[in-house]
């Protein structure tokens, strides 16, 4: 089934056509892999999906629905949810808190100011259970300013993936992160998407993940599509050897 | 409910008032209710009491923004003064004199002026916020000064102490009787409603959205939270609690004027009186109106200077304790404790 489709999405920066004319489709419990070089459109093409953006041109559909004019929460709420590259989680609150924030947004229980969350026992067995899938069960208590780099990203994530999204994109999930941590970071996240039928899209610069982790890759340049495929075809293909994996050798 | 939530209730709640501050807290409670029968209490003391009742719902109100959503309001004279004239204007135009009328005229006004103020003010944030609640509320101040054939200008307005409950206790037992037996204990009682009911928003669903939304709006968003209509939500909030304070303050006070009520001023006193008793903490804002106003009490009774005191004081409790006296409490607390400790290994 179409999670997302987007139909000649363009975003126009005065003269700068940061994305041009994308035509594009994630199917429910895809993993496909953003690639490109620096200035490539990458990161406005997904602040154009998740709503921080409004396209010039274009238009993105999602679960059947045009997103025109939807806001970044109202996205969020009909389960297109994003991470962030620079990990935005709570500092002050607990790990458990964060992940109960996401958990009770999801229930559309924002507004309730009568029920003392102290003795209320749902939501906080399903924000406990998330934290223990991603291995931050031991630290529930533990405010979140107080953990590493690494483990805030997988906070960032356990917060998205507590609203159940039908398609989450992910903005390089291990950027900032030691590179004996990434796969460890990628490795749960696989684990965790084998047992939802949610669709992944995620931004990543390392080709070595991308051939690992992702199922198909959408290359871009310039704004445009260079290719999308398997990830074998799409990283041998000669322009993205050449104006891509070029940059990284 | 169920029996569980009703189980987990109680052992909360019993935890928590085992423990040393549920204790002090308890006991806190109790002195205040025997307060006006202790020995050498009299109108003064009874007077200062209710007052820093008064203005400690609103401090903690105040908190709801600044220590929870994250916004700075320098706004808030409009509620705590619109409720304020609200009561006043009916005591002067209508023959209303009941407490259990006046009280909610007076929070349906502190709604009022919320809901619009905060309507138009959320729409920014950090100092533009605080900046247009600044001006919403200035406004205000000047429409009620300048209209002064309906408002009484600068005089202000007489507050005649009320009815309660049908019964004219002034004309039974005189002021003071009525000060001390009934008024006061009506400002003890609406503090302590205001507080159970804060303290119960702040740690529901609806309080850990507006923690969401202070530490992080972006994250917030992310996770299908509407941050804007949410700090309209807690202005409204606020501006309701800081009404109560206002009724009760004038009420108390016997006249209200744009001065003591609708000035600037008196939102900047609200905000010293949060961070003077901690805006990290829930109860912090009450130990603030109490050390402000009685610290101006005495100030005021010292030197003609009583400015430069309480600037000097904020100057050194921001400079050295920004938790306020919440934090001092706290980490004497801790360092007891320790001593504790101490003293057992020994």
């Amino acid at each position: 089934m179409t999670v997302l489709e987007t139909r000649g999405l363009t975003k126009e920066f005065g003269e700068l056509t940061a994305v041009d004319s994308i035509d594009f489709v994630i199917e429910s419990g895809e993993i496909v892999g953003v690639i490109g070089p620096n200035g490539a459109g990458k990161t406005t093409f997904v602040n154009l999906l998740t709503g921080v953006l409004e396209a010039t041109d274009g238009e993105v559909v999602f679960a059947g629905e045009s997103l025109d004019g939807a806001a970044v929460h109202d996205r969020a709420k009909r389960g297109l949810v994003r991470s962030f590259q620079i990990p935005q989680v709570c500092n002050d609150l607990t790990l458990l808190e964060n992940v109960r924030s996401a958990v009770l947004s999801r229930e559309q229980r924002n507004g309730s100011m009568f029920s003392v969350l102290l003795w209320e026992d749902d939501s906080r067995a399903e924000a406990i259970e998330l934290l223990e899938t991603f291995g931050l069960g031991e630290r529930q208590n533990v405010e979140a300013e107080t953990i590493p780099h690494g483990d805030k990203k997988i906070l960032d994530v356990c917060m998205s993936v507590a609203m159940r999204p039908k398609l989450l994109v992910l903005d390089e999930p291990t950027s900032g992160v030691a590179t004996d941590n990434k796969h460890e970071i990628m490795d749960r996240l696989q684990e965790y998407f084998e047992t939802t039928d949610s669709a992944v899209l995620f931004i990543e610069h390392d080709m070595e993940l991308i051939a690992q982790y992702a199922e198909r890759v959408f290359a871009m340049d310039q704004g445009r599509k260079l290719a999308d495929g398997t990830p074998e075809e799409v990283l041998e293909d000669s322009t993205v050897k050449r104006r891509i994996r070029g940059e990284e050798q | 409910m169920s029996q569980d939530t009703d189980t987990g209730k109680r052992t909360v709640i019993q935890d928590s008032l085992t423990t040393p501050s549920g204790l002090a807290a308890a006991g806190l409670v109790v002195l205040g209710l025997g307060l006006p029968y202790l020995p050498g209490t009299g109108q003064f003391e009874v007077f200062l009491t209710a007052q820093i009742l008064a203005f400690a719902i609103a401090a903690v109100a105040f908190n709801v923004l600044l220590g929870y959503t994250g916004l700075l309001s320098f706004g808030h004279a409009a509620f705590f003064g619109g409720s304020a004239y609200a009561v006043g204007l009916v005591l002067r135009y209508t023959e209303i004199r009941e407490l259990f009328v006046l009280l909610p005229i007076g929070i349906l006004a502190a709604a009022v002026l919320a809901v619009i103020i905060g309507y138009i003010s959320v729409r920014h944030t950090e100092v533009y916020y605080a900046l247009l609640m600044l001006a919403l509320s200035f406004l205000l101040y000047v429409v009620t000064v300048k209209l002064y054939t309906f408002t009484g200008g600068t005089d202000g307005v007489p507050i005649p102490s009320p009815t309660v409950a049908g019964v004219d206790y002034v004309a039974a037992w005189g002021y003071s009787g009525f000060l001390q037996g009934v008024l006061y204990y009506a400002i003890v009682l609406a503090f302590l409603v205001s507080i159970a009911l804060m303290w119960v928003f702040m740690n529901s669903p609806f309080g850990l959205t507006l923690k969401t939304i202070r530490d992080s709006p972006d994250r917030a968003r992310a996770i299908g939270i509407p941050v804007v209509r949410y700090r309209w939500y807690a202005t409204i909030v606020s501006g309701v609690f800081t009404g109560v304070g206002g009724v009760m303050y004038a009420l108390l006070n016997g006249h209200v004027t744009p001065g003591t009520v609708l000035h600037w001023s008196r939102s900047g006193e609200l905000a010293f009186m949060a961070v003077l008793g901690g805006v990290g903490s829930f109860f912090g804002p009450i130990a603030g109106a109490g050390a402000f106003i009685l610290l101006r009490s005495e100030a005021q009774q010292l030197t003609e200077y009583w400015h430069f005191v309480m600037g000097l004081v904020l100057f050194l409790v921001v400079v050295f304790e920004p938790a306020g006296v919440a934090g001092l409490v706290k980490r004497g607390y801790r360092k007891a404790n320790e001593l504790i400790d101490e003293r057992r290994r020994e």
